[in-house]
């Protein structure tokens, strides 16, 4: 009887971690599985930086940066190269997974030079590999022009 | 002896309950209900709701066009909604997509069921029936009075339609 209470009792925790882990991935949405940060390197140069969560990727075309602010521009975008993937209805890809590092220029026009900060609307779609896909989904990020802002 | 017997139901008991809440989505009836009032332009530019299909089995599906997989699992629901068109069963496409792009796509590939279009309010009425991750695809299985029978993320396999459909005949 010993025995069986034993292997009772490992039943019994299998199926509790079974549960929490059954847990974390319902609750997880697509915030969770793309988390962005970005960091302002001289007063024009931006990177920003997705971690992918290890389940899901992000399609390249499907990036777009824009500034919220007048006069500040977003220009030469450098993406690193991409993995291909095959779509059934998209044909060819290329996609993002784990980390991607994005650098882009700010540029600010003449007239707009004392600019104290830039807001840009960074833009992103992805899927998971199970087959799910999430709504294109828009990341407000701001950064201060000035040190010690941020 | 006693106290081992005890034990062993204690423990069958956590094990069968942790089983049971991974099964089936837990879902707030209420919310259920209301989302099926919820208003969408069809294609024609008609409000309508999912409740206007009362009295029928519905197949509710959530996708939108920017999603590879919702587009794979398409073309099955046409041919099962033909092939099932005898039974009271009915396939309700909701596009959480642009009309333009939803009404292209509906023509191009001649979809033979009823199709909504919603946004982001679409995306939150599918939460209502259980699609924690706001993914797509996401099918509903609904009954003639509007009881959620079932859900399915991720693109639906043919048996699962069919198994539906043999218990409404």
């Amino acid at each position: 009887m010993g025995v069986i209470l034993k292997r009772l009792f490992t039943l019994l925790i299998v199926c509790c971690f079974s549960q929490a882990g059954a847990n974390n991935l319902s609750n997880s949405n697509a915030e969770d599985f793309y988390r962005l940060s970005g960091k302002l390197i001289e007063r024009n140069k931006l990177v920003l930086t997705y971690n992918i969560d290890h389940c899901c990727y992000i399609y390249k075309r499907s990036l777009s940066f824009n500034s919220l602010v007048a006069g500040a521009e977003i220009s030469n975008v450098i993406f690193p190269t991409a993995l291909q993937h095959k779509d059934e209805f998209f044909g060819d890809v290329e996609v993002y997974r784990g980390k991607l590092v994005i650098k882009m220029d700010v540029e600010i026009s003449q007239a707009h030079q004392k600019l104290g900060a830039l807001k840009l609307a960074a833009k992103h779609q992805g899927c998971s590999d199970e087959g799910i896909c999430f709504l294109p989904e828009d990341n407000i990020l701001s950064f201060s022009f000035l040190p010690g802002l941020d | 002896m006693r106290n081992v017997w005890i034990a062993l139901v204690v423990i069958l008991s956590i094990v069968a309950g942790a089983l049971l809440g991974n099964m089936g989505p837990k879902i707030d009836e209420r919310a259920v209900k209301s989302a099926q009032m919820a208003q969408f332009k069809d294609l024609s530019g008609s409000w309508r709701r999912l409740s206007d299909w009362d009295g029928s089995y519905r197949i509710v599906n959530f996708w939108a066009t920017w999603c590879p997989p919702c587009l794979e699992e398409i073309p099955l629901f046409i041919a099962l909604h033909q092939e099932f068109i005898d039974i009271n069963m009915t396939f309700i496409g909701i596009a959480v997509d642009d009309a333009e792009r939803v009404r292209d796509f509906v023509e191009t590939n001649r979809v033979n069921y009823p199709v909504l279009v919603g946004s982001g309010d679409a995306l939150r009425i599918s939460e209502a029936f259980g699609n924690h991750r706001s993914g797509l695809p996401f099918t509903v299985f609904l009954s003639p009075d509007g009881t959620l029978i079932d859900t399915h993320s991720g693109v639906v396999p043919a048996s699962k339609i069919r198994e539906f459909a043999a218990k409404i005949r």
